[in-house]
Formats: C-alpha cells, structure tokens, sequence
C-alpha cells in the first residue's frame, strides 16, 4: 500500500538542490521545535511528531477541525441557553452582542474551521495517497493552513482583557450581508478585523488550491499517460479544486469592497454586493457538500468490493457540480428587488443541480446492488456512510422545497431553512466526514481504533441528536418562527421544541465527547496498524473494520471482480433514472413560473393598484420602521401600519443601515414577505386581513443586536360602522400569525417589563381589550429589569449595576414619555394622555376613551447607544440604533 | 419494462443494497412528512403542492429503477 509518507518516505532534498535560504530557515525552526515537542509523549502521540511533515501536518489540520467543531459546538449551546433561559424565566445571562456573536461564530467555526479545514485534510491525503506522490511544497501548505486557522481567530474581533470585555465578537451573521457591520453604513459597526478574518480566509483556500493544483499537475505531467482514467473520488476531489477559487474569489470581491467602503468610503452597492457574496456563500455548501460525496465514491465500492455503478455518469455528475454549482448565489436572494428573470433563471438553475445530486445517490445505491451480505460489513465506517446517504436525501429534497420561489415566501429566513441546512451539515457533512474519518485515522496514526463500542455510541448519539435538531428545527419553522432571534413568541409549542433542539444540541456535543475519548486512547493504547502488504483498499478495511462493534468479522482481502452486466445495461438504467428526473423538473419548473415571476415583479416595481388602496411608505431603520401612510388612513406612525379590513395596501420600502424583511406569516391565510435592501426600493401590493386585530409584522432578516426588539404591528381596523369586537380575530388565531401578541383585558392586565425592554416578553406587548368609557391598565417597569441587555438605560458600563444606579440617581425616572395616543384614520396619532417613564413603580394609566385602536407605552423609538468604558471604536466597532419594544395595542370596542 | 432478474448473491434483506434503500426511503419520507405540513395547508398548499407532488414521484421512480434495474456484478 501507498504510505502516507513515515519518516522514511520523506522527500530528500539533493545537494545539489539546497532550498532558498528563508524556506531553509523555517525547515530548522520547524525541526528545532518538533525535536523538542517531540519528546513530550502526549504531543509526540497526539500529533503524530515522529512521523514526516504531510502526516503531522494532516493529523494538525484534523486535531484544529476538532477543536473548532467543539468551540462552535459550545456556541450553539451558549445561544440556545440563553432561547431557553428567556423562554422559560424570562432571564438572559449574555449580552445581546454575545448571544448574537455565538450564532456568527458557530457558522464561522463549523464551516470553516471544521468543515472546510477536515475536507482539506482528508482530499490532500487523499490526492497524495491516491496518485503515489510524493509531497512538496510544504510551506506553502503550512501557510494555507496557518492563514485558515488565523482567519477564523480574526473574525472573531479583539477581546479587551482589562477591563474584561468580550461584547466586540461579530453581531453580523456570518453571511455579512453588506451593509450591516460596515463602518458609515450600518449603526452595528463590526470590527475591521472581521474583513480581514475574511481575507485571510480567501487567501488560505487559493494556497491551498495551489498546492493541491501543483501536485495534481505533477502526476499529470508524469504518471497520467500510464495510469488510465481516474477513479471517480479523484474526480470530485478535482472538482472541489477547480470549485474553490470559483467560490472564494467572490468572497474577495465582497469583503473587498466592504474594507474599501468602511476605510475608504467607497460607494457601496449593498444588493450588488450581497449577489457577488452569495456567488460564495452557496457555492460553499456544494463544496463540503463534495466531502461525503467524495467520500461515498472512495469508501463505498472498497467496502463492497467492486467499481462504481456507472463512471461515465459519475463523470456527468462532477461535471454539473462544476458548471452550476458557482450560479445559484441568488436563490439565496428571492425576495429582494432583483429582475424576475433573473429570480426565475435561478430558480431554474437549482431545480437542475438536483441532477448532479440524483445521479450520486442513484449510482452509489446501485453499486451495492448485487453485494451479498457475506461480503458486507457493518462497522462505523459503514454506518456513518449509511447515515450520510440517508441524511443527504432528508437534507437534499428539501432544497427543491425552498428553490420554489412561491413557496419560499412561506419558508423563507424561518427556522425550516436551518433544518434543510443543518440536515445536510450534520446529517450528511458531518456523517460524511466522520465516516472518513474513522477509515483514515488509523492509516495516520499507523494504530487500529481502540473501540468499536466507542464508536458506535459516538454513531448513535449523532444520529439522534441530529435528527432531534432537524426535526426541533422543522416544527418551528412551520409554525413560521424566524431563525436568529432569541426573543421567540411565549407559545408552550414553542417553548417545547425549543427546549428539544437544546436537548438535542446536548446530546450532539455529548456523542462528540466519545469520538475524541477513542482518538486518544487510540493513539495511546491502540495496537499498531500495519498496512505491510495490503493494498490501499484492503488496508481502507482494515481500518474500518477495527471500528467494527460487533463480533462479526468479514475477511479484508480483495475478491478477484470480472464484470457480468454489460456497461450498457447499467447506463440504460441510469438514463431511464435521469429521464425521469428531468421530466419532473420541468414540469414542475412549468408549474411554478407564473407564480414565481407574479413574485419577483411585485417586489422589483409597484403594481397596478385598486381603487381603495391604502398607499404606505416604509422606511426601515435599525431597528425600527418609520411609515408614512397615505389613502383612508393618513399619517405617520413608528413601527405601525394601519389599514381597513380587506383593503388593499401597496408598500413602497427602503432602508438604511441593514437590509430588512417585511415578514407578515400569516400561516391560515397569505404571507407577505418581501426583503428591503439599502438603495434599492422595494413593494408589494397585498389584502388586508379580512379580520380586524392586530397582526405582529417582525423584521425577518437579522440587522444587528437589537434585531429581536424589531417588530411592528399591522394594525386592522373593522369598516367604519361595522362592529370592533376581537373575538373574531381570537377565534381565526389572528390568521396564524404566531407573532401576533397576547390579548388581555386592560382592567386585568398585569404588564411588567423584562430585561429585553418588553412588556410580558411580548413585542408589541399584549394587546389590551376594553369596552368605551372609562379605561386603565396596570404596569410597572421593576427595577430589577435594568441591565445591559435594556435599552432603556443607555449606560453600557460593565461594572454590575451602573444601569440601576443611573436610574436610581434620576429619582427612578427615564426621559421618555409613557402614555396613551389614539390612532385616528383621519390624521394619525392623537395624543391622549403621558408622562416620563417611571422605574420601579406600580402604575394605574387611566383614560376615557371613545372606540377605536390607541397605542400604549414608550411608542416612539429610543436612541441607544453600545459603548463600555469608551471602548467603542474604529479598531473594535460599535452598536448604536433607535428601539421600540414597550409598547403595545389598546383596542377598545364599541 | 421488464424487470430484471436479481442474483443469488443480492438476495437477502440484510443486503448493503436493501439497507441503504430502506434508510433511503426513510429519509426521503421524512422529507415528504417535512413537505405535507404546507402541502395539506388550504393557504399554502398552491405554492407547494406541484414541488411535493414533483418529490414524491421523484421517489417512486427511484425506487422503481433500481429494482428494475440489473446489479453491479
């Protein structure tokens, strides 16, 4: 078998063939400090240091993997507390910037960090192995690797140490969509170490691309005459070489462009950018998403011991991963103002990269067709490949769900895009991965896995785990909560599968636990591996097969193979498959274009209006809309639409700061969802709901650390005449809208604000019922709810308590008015009756009130601004923005 | 079409073919069970019925070729 280089396979270097002095300088250093390394046994065992530089340099890349997955694991954890925590009682222990920040970073770490650092690993011992090369240009492997793993630390912005401060980290999300985070553009203004992070990122895949590039190129120019074709696992290895500079040059183009508006003031074009950036951000996905496709091809026909089904349509499917795979950025991108066309092309361009996928799963299935189960082993190799085969088709056939641009509007930025995506990240990357993993790591380590038992409780914990994810993740996405925010709707469905998801989290992170307990004492107890006169799939068996739970066995040596089936039995079949795919997809293609293109238009330009239409203009603001209405209702309001039952309503949108999602989930009726990017103007032409009431509409796209505060209220009124009651609008469950708040009596009402700066953990707080005539309602603002995380109190000091003691040194009043104001249709908000906000006080608002719709509370946004100890700045960012949350509805009937 | 006659060698439930083809149709009816939700919903099922029906014929073909079709010996 090919070695993957002991100390005896390293590459000598002749006389004659000194390197360059700089690169003769690292090779001591690095030596100087391997030699001393080396003889502590736990890092000489655990990284492998008496073995040639591309091992330890694999088995470093796959230990860092580790080490982010766990950290990004534990990010997750750290958001999810916090869901519970709030959800449950009502507390927050984190900051807004470091609740937010964990969500950023545990994309960042799993993707990169993990995912793309373990793909890299495995496809550059792969390529090496594979094609009997021996490796070269270290350094410039080292740097990628070095570049990656710093990139990710950059990302995560500076922490200040004294006085402990570690509010910097990103609040972007890491698909940074341009403008959010960029200095002069946004009022969240992320550190410039977060583009730089990016940079490096960029910079690291291109060295490694070249590396990979260098060494292909060298088999190519001497071996590839003799060697005939290529297995197939070579070929997706090469396609996710050719797929990483396609994908990561548009990360340098954005990030690029973002550093110039944010140093320099470049004008920015935030929708363009967003398209050049997504051009990166899906096309990454397919890239990992080649880990266990590559890994199927590899491990599959040696477990089974015979080819491939079919090579030449597992060459069709590489080729179209190649050619689409860089062209679906902008479904990603379906409910901005972009042109229809280019809305519907997409749309059609994702439905065909479902092909690449079906000739995969379909090729791979048919090569264990005919594999007698004497012949098959069922170790952790094998299962964790069956899991990734599963996963992939949970994961991948809700793709075409969300491509469908219609039925998007209802998906859309919900909690169910994170179950497609964390189906095919943990169910089919992550098992994938794993499955690698446990066939290679005894050929790295030259020692056997120390348990199969180990191992197969690490298998089933991922699974369930896993599966309690996607399945959390699902039932929430039905019920149309967004993901990011932490600041969920108080319904008990919702609590219940957020308290699953967190359990399921739990036990992830848990089964990951016995996977690194069996890698070290696999390295410290395990008996050697020895390949010594094995082929590399036998010595691939033998690997798996010491991962083997059970005490069956199946004898590792090769079967002498001769084909029975004609090649072109077997093609037929795959093209009777294609067929029949192609077929669907167009028909299905068909069917949803007019509803598509209806879509698209709406959003890009304004529609013919009805006569009767209510005329809105919305401009959103972090972290609020400023509306101005025009029609039977005049006037302008703060995060308040109003609109007569049943009457159409046209909304011409912009935004400034961060680009936001008018998000009206209607789940029993018709959603309205459409994106506001900054510069590009938005509309959409709707109904009213037919029900009067009051319809939460929260911002869907995440703007910035106070991104949960920011929902606004459609407010229905019944036609004039017509009666006002609510218990319509109680019975239909406000159409579905679970953001809809509670109704309560005003005469019970028993409002208390939170730590969030809400009332009853409510944005818009309850919606208070009373008859006409004499009204009032309780509330109080407990002391006890200023902290960091209120934005009533803009005192950001981290010593505990400044936000009490301000407020207490103010004689427990805030400089915001608290009251009643009366919406009426004729000229908008009426003042009826406030005062300055009182802290800690039980208070009686008392009025006389005629029929109609009033707004209660601090009903005007509050400037607030993030900036501990004078911290905030161009080296660590800031947080600024104008929030609204203690505010609500007072509906009162005739 | 007529269906192919299946080895000796591939008979058996507890084949790698029979295993991966039922975890296959599993997950892939997990999906389904994923799509019905919207599918069934008299307000959205217009946008995603013509997709879920597209995904479960998708499905059956699957299956029904790879039975039909001849194994990889």
């Amino acid at each position: 078998m090919t070695s993957t280089g002991t100390t005896g396979d390293y590459p000598s270097v002749a006389s004659f063939e000194r390197p360059p002095a700089l690169v003769q300088v690292l090779n001591d250093t690095e030596e100087a400090i391997r030699a001393r390394l080396a003889k502590l046994r736990l890092f000489d065992r655990v990284f492998l240091l008496h073995r040639d530089w591309m091992t330890r340099i694999t088995m470093l890349m796959i230990i860092l993997a580790i080490f982010w997955g766990a950290v990004g694991g534990f990010d997750a954890f750290g958001f999810q507390t916090q869901v519970v925590g709030y959800a449950t009682s009502g507390t927050l222990e984190l900051s807004n910037q470091e609740i937010y920040s964990s969500v950023t970073l545990h994309g960042i770490r799993m993707l990169f960090g993990f995912a793309q650092q373990l793909e890299m690993a495995f496809f550059g011992l792969l390529l090496v192995n594979v094609l009997s090369l021996t490796p070269k240009f270290k350094w410039r492997l080292y740097t990628a690797v070095g570049l990656l793993n710093l990139s990710i630390i950059f990302i995560e912005g500076p922490i200040y140490l004294v006085p402990f401060n570690d509010n910097y980290f990103p609040s972007t999300g890491w698909t940074f969509l341009s403008p959010l985070g960029v200095n002069g553009q946004s009022l969240y203004v992320v550190s410039p170490l977060f583009f730089v992070g990016f940079l490096f990122l960029g910079i690291a895949m291109f060295l490694w691309t070249w590396w990979m590039l260098s060494h292909f190129l060298a088999w190519y120019r001497t071996d590839a005459a003799r060697a005939g074709r290529l297995p197939v696992f070579v070929l997706f290895l090469l396609v996710t070489v050719i797929l990483i500079p396609i994908t990561y040059g548009p990360l340098l183009v954005s990030t690029v462009w973002d550093l110039g508006t944010y140093f320099a003031g470049w004008p920015i074009n935030a929708l363009a950018n967003q398209v050049i950036f997504w051009m990166f951000g899906h096309a990454l996905v397919y890239l990992l998403f080649l880990l266990p496709v590559t890994g199927f091809y590899l491990l599959l026909p040696i477990l089974a011991r015979r080819p491939p089904y079919s090579y030449r349509w597992a060459f069709v499917s590489a080729l179209m991963f190649v050619l689409l795979t860089p062209l679906l950025g902008i479904h990603h991108l379906y409910l901005t103002p972009l042109p229809g066309w280019s809305v519907w092309v997409t749309m059609a361009l994702s439905f065909a990269i479902v092909l690449p996928s079906a000739i995969t799963f379909f090729s791979v299935w048919m090569t264990l067709k005919g594999v007698p189960s004497s012949q098959w082993e069922w170790n952790v190799v094998a299962l964790f490949a069956l899991l990734s085969f599963g996963g992939s088709i949970f994961g991948g056939l809700s793709g075409p769900m969300l491509a469908t641009v219609p039925w998007d509007l209802s998906l859309h930025n919900s909690l169910f895009v994170l179950s497609h995506f964390h189906a095919l990240t943990i169910l089919s990357i992550t098992a994938g991965g794993f499955a690698l993993a446990y066939a290679f790591f005894p050929i790295l380590t030259g020692r056997s896995w120390f348990s199969g038992r180990l191992a197969l409780v690490h298998f089933v914990l991922t699974l369930v785990g896993g599966l309690g994810l996607i399945i959390a993740f699902d039932q929430l996405g039905d019920l149309g909560v967004l993901r990011r925010s932490f600041l969920l709707p108080g319904l008990p469905e919702v609590t219940m599968y957020q308290i699953v998801l967190f359990g399921s989290i739990v036990v992830i992170l848990v089964g990951q636990l016995f996977f690194v307990l069996n890698g070290f004492l696999t390295v410290f107890l395990s008996p050697l591996f020895s390949a010594e006169g094995l082929t590399f799939d036998e010595a691939v068996r033998k690997a798996a097969q010491s991962t083997c739970p059970t005490a069956r066995r199946v004898p590792i040596g090769d079967i002498p193979y001769v084909r029975r089936v004609p090649r072109v039995r077997r093609e037929r079949a795959e093209r009777v498959w294609v067929g029949t795919v192609v077929v669907l997809l167009v028909v299905v293609l068909v069917a949803s274009t007019p509803a598509t293109l209806s879509t698209s238009n709406g959003i890009g330009s304004p529609s013919d209006p009805p006569p009767g239409t209510e005329f809105v203009s919305m401009h959103a603001q972090q972290y609020y809309w400023a509306v101005s209405e025009h029609g039977r209702v005049n006037g302008t309001f703060d995060n308040v639409i109003v609109a007569y039952a049943d009457q159409p309503v046209e909304v011409n949108a912009t935004a400034s700061g961060a680009t936001q999602e008018f998000y009206l989930p209607l789940r029993d009726a018709t959603p309205v969802s459409f994106e506001v990017v900054p510069g590009t103007p938005s509309y959409a032409l709707f109904t009213a709901p037919s029900t009067p009431g009051v319809y939460a509409v929260p911002d869907g796209e995440y703007d910035g650390p106070w991104f949960g505060q920011d929902v606004a209220a459609l407010v229905v009124l019944p036609a004039p005449g017509a009666t006002n009651s609510l218990a319509a609008f109680q019975s239909s469950s406000g159409e579905g809208d679970i953001y809809n708040p509670p109704i309560v009596a005003a005469s019970s009402a028993d409002l208390v604000g939170d730590g969030a700066g809400l009332f009853n953990h409510s944005v818009p707080g309850p919606t208070l019922s009373a008859a006409a005539g004499p009204v009032s309602f309780s509330w109080s603002v407990p002391l006890s709810s200023i902290g960091v995380n209120n934005y009533l109190v803009n005192v950001t000091s981290n010593t505990a308590n400044q936000q009490q003691q301000y407020v207490i040194s103010r004689n427990y009043t805030l400089p915001f008015q608290f009251g009643v104001w009366a919406i009426r249709p004729a000229t908008g908000l009426a003042f009826v009756s406030s005062a300055p906000l009182r802290i800690n006080a039980d208070e009686t608002e008392s009025a006389n009130l005629t029929a109609g719709a009033y707004l209660y509370g601090v009903v005007q946004p509050i400037d607030y601004s993030y900036n501990p100890a004078g911290d905030s700045g161009g080296s660590t960012g800031s947080d600024t923005g104008f929030v609204m949350g203690l505010w609500g509805v007072l509906w009162v009937a005739t | 079409m007529k269906p192919e006659a299946t080895t000796p060698s591939s008979s058996g439930w507890r084949t790698p073919f029979v295993v991966f083809g039922i975890v296959g149709v599993v997950a892939a009816a997990g999906a389904i069970w994923e799509a019905l939700y919207y599918a069934t919903s008299p307000a959205l099922s217009s946008a995603s019925l013509g997709t879920t029906l597209g995904i479960v014929i998708a499905v059956v073909a699957f299956v029904a070729v790879a039975l039909w079709a001849p194994p990889n010996d």
